[in-house]
């Protein structure tokens, strides 16, 4: 077996660029093609007590000087906002929606944890009017958010 | 000033490489880094809400099950097909029941208590025209299953 003489420098070692060059094309077109911008998206956190069979039904266990606050809400036949009603309160749209539960709740962080707000609503009513309600929620820090159960 | 002669064929032109090369891998580089597959089960059909303090939470749910409703209130399962929860729940409540069996053998292997409720969070991405009765629907199959943590997605901005 011959043994090349190495450091000869009379052939150039080129190398083949074309196959790679083709490749990484082919990755960045691949790479491109599926790059998609992300948009962050927020989320209300919500605790709901298990239903299922055989546990115990859920009770409010918390029995605090501050009553539950119920946002009674109505819509219209096309599903939207028509009314809101907390307590004996009539409001039209969900910021008055928030200044009633800043009023109710006011600026203590430690009452608004402890209140437990219930949201009624009909069925046919537009979801993004019952996110508009939490969302006016978690302005005053309320964090316990009960639904009421759908009517059938 | 002094034109060159084109076609001299006495010397050929060499393009030189390394830059474009250096260029293609630094872009594939930006590429990979970006391309993220968990948002494939987030449908783009869904105009969420806006509600302006919905946060993102920092910390990613635990093993999140999506549900994602158009604004006609239909829930698409896995498989495209396009169920109303009012109608017909029962291919939702088998989904359902699914995820809970292998949420509750994954607890049992971590050694969770399974008696205070499922660790699985309920990532409901329902459109801001969805009716809210399938809404309300939706999340009782879901607690009638076993779970108890919810997220209703939101989107800060418009």
């Amino acid at each position: 077996m011959k043994i090349r003489k190495t450091g000869s420098s009379e052939s150039k070692v080129s190398l083949e660029m074309t196959p790679m060059i083709d490749v990484v094309f082919q990755l960045l077109i691949f790479f491109m093609f599926t790059f998609k911008i992300v948009t962050v998206e927020g989320e209300f956190s919500i605790t709901m007590p298990s239903a299922e069979l055989g546990s115990a039904a859920p009770t409010s266990e918390n029995t605090t000087a501050l009553p539950d606050i119920q946002v009674r809400m109505t819509a219209s036949q096309l599903g939207d906002l028509d009314g809101i009603q907390v307590g004996e309160n009539q409001m039209k749209s969900l910021e008055e929606l928030a200044q009633t539960l800043k009023d109710i709740v006011g600026d203590d962080p430690k009452v608004a944890s402890d209140v437990e707000m219930q949201i009624v609503a009909p069925d046919n009513l537009k979801y993004g009017f019952v996110v508009g309600a939490i969302n006016a929620a978690a302005k005053v820090r309320i964090q316990k958010i009960k639904f009421n159960p759908p009517s059938s | 000033m002094r034109l060159r002669k084109a076609r001299s064929g006495s010397e050929d032109a060499v393009l030189d490489m390394t830059p474009m090369i250096d260029m293609t891998f630094q872009l594939i580089t930006f590429f990979m880094f970006t391309l993220n597959f968990s948002n494939d089960l987030l449908d783009e059909r869904v105009r969420l809400p806006l509600a302006d303090s919905a946060t993102p939470t920092s910390q990613s749910p635990q093993s999140p099950v999506y549900i994602n409703m158009s604004r006609e209130g239909l829930v698409y399962l896995l498989g495209g097909e396009a169920i109303d929860p009012k109608a017909d729940s029962t291919a939702i409540r088998r989904h359902l029941a699914v995820e809970a069996q292998m949420a509750k053998v994954n607890m049992k292997v971590a050694g969770v208590d399974t008696s205070t409720g499922l660790w699985t969070t309920i990532i409901i991405r329902a459109d801001d025209s969805a009716p809210y009765g399938n809404v309300q629907k939706v999340i009782q199959i879901a607690q009638q299953t076993g779970f108890t943590k919810f997220w209703l997605r939101a989107n800060k901005t418009p």
